[in-house]
């Protein structure tokens, strides 16, 4: 899977939006090991998992497509976790069938390597941005005004987002049931009108913090919809997000 | 055909040319060894940077090609409409360094690394021609095997594969 997809019904459109952020669950599980802040073997496997399978539900919440690779690799997670509470068999006879502790962080660092020299390689091209030959002159001459593509200077990803919405998500849910239910009626949230309102906002250069942005939600719905509204803006190439500070994830366009 | 006219026959090659036009290419076309055309090109460059002009003569892709220097780049953005669309997706980088360092490799070699299927991405990159097909692997079904191409190379700024900086090895950095 290169895109996570969503769709969400607003009672007017059904949305799907796909966005090519995501790179996978080695990406997911890469980026819950790196919060922990310890070396990759140091890291407590049954913790990650947890996290890992907390975001799973997350994105399944968000109506965020889920592919069954981020199931195998959570079916994973949890097998290890299981094995390592249970005794240690005398016999090794099925050990080549499992994938063990060791196994998948070799795996981790395999594919840190690549992502390592896959930032490497942004970085290249973007310094070949400021080399201009005839032949490439002319073909962005002649070519027809192309709207460009985002910057790829999105120094944070969507799962920098997605810890955030969580976070808040779950402070909503534990709101929520601490106040008694009032009897309104149901409320669509618009995620077209979210889209607009938030287009509005961040025209002609515009930076906020996006923990700041999903607080003016009044409800779980508004929430969502907002984080919903920000993936389509940055797909649009709208905004971009940047991480300032440690925690800080910050949401700009340019003026 | 003296030297000077030498050197102005490959400075109209070297512009001319639709993509970094080799050494081989060069001398063929002007009948001399390709270490005498190498050295003409070497003065050509020199005398550029002795009147400091904005070009340079840079060796990319197995080739050679005229390039305007990079401190000149924001007054050419000015100009307008000379912006590039190559930006790629993480996922399409990712697949990207992948095939660069471990080619000839199949997709489903690539799947086992990014632990998630790469066909999009794969596709994306064919389409931009920066990977492509280089034969098939003598296995079960003859996967498709997948290499880099030479507009890679020049999109990246790249003399060859062996410019490739190293992948890192550092236990310390990896382990982060």
């Amino acid at each position: 899977m290169e895109s996570g997809g969503f769709q969400v019904d607003d009672g007017q459109n059904q949305f799907t939006i796909k966005l090519p952020v995501f790179s996978g669950p080695l990406d997911l599980l890469l980026h819950l090991v790196q919060k922990e802040q310890v070396s990759i073997w140091d890291v407590s496997l049954a913790k990650v998992t947890e996290e890992y399978l907390r975001f799973i539900d997350t994105m399944q919440e968000l109506n965020l497509e889920v592919t069954c690779e981020f199931l195998v690799l959570a079916a994973t997670l949890v097998q290890i976790k299981a094995r390592s509470l249970l005794p240690k068999p005398t016999t090794t006879v099925d050990e080549a069938e499992y994938e063990t502790e060791e196994s998948l962080l070799l795996r981790l660092i395999e594919y840190k390597k690549f992502k390592m020299a896959a930032e490497n390689f942004a970085l290249r091209a973007e310094q070949e941005n400021e080399v201009f030959t005839k032949s490439y002159l002319d073909s962005a001459l002649l070519a027809q005004d192309e709207q460009p593509l985002p910057a790829p200077e999105t120094k944070a990803t969507i799962w920098d987002l997605l810890d955030i919405v969580q976070e808040l998500l779950a402070a909503q849910t534990i709101e929520a049931e601490a106040k008694p239910k009032p009897q309104v009626p149901r409320e669509f949230v618009s995620l077209t009108e979210t889209i607009v309102r938030l287009q509005r906002r961040f025209q002609g250069g515009y930076r906020c913090s996006f923990r700041d942005l999903l607080l003016e939600a009044r409800n779980k719905a508004e929430l969502i919809a907002t984080f919903l509204a920000s993936l389509e803006l940055v797909k649009l190439g709208l905004i971009t997000i940047v991480r300032s500070g440690a925690s800080n994830i910050e949401l700009l366009s340019e003026g | 055909m003296n030297i000077a006219e030498a050197k102005a026959i490959l400075e109209a090659l070297i512009f001319a040319a639709p993509e970094p036009i080799t050494l081989r290419d060069c001398a063929r076309i002007l009948g001399i060894s390709e270490r005498t055309a190498a050295l003409l090109i070497r003065q050509l460059d020199d005398d550029y940077a002795a009147r400091q002009s904005a070009l340079t003569i840079r060796q990319v892709a197995k080739g050679y090609q005229i390039c305007t220097k990079p401190e000149y780049a924001e007054y050419i953005r000015a100009i307008g409409r000379t912006s590039r669309s190559q930006n790629l997706s993480p996922a399409a980088l990712e697949c990207l360094a992948i095939v660069a360092y471990k080619q000839p490799i199949t997709r489903v070699e690539i799947d086992e690394i990014r632990g998630v299927r790469s066909d999009s991405a794969l596709q994306s990159l064919i389409e931009r021609e920066l990977v492509m097909e280089v034969g098939r692997k003598e296995a079960i079904g003859r996967p498709i095997l997948f290499g880099t191409t030479n507009r890679f190379l020049e999109v990246f700024g790249l003399k060859d594969l062996a410019e490739l900086p190293p992948l890192e090895e550092n236990q310390q950095i990896l382990l982060e």
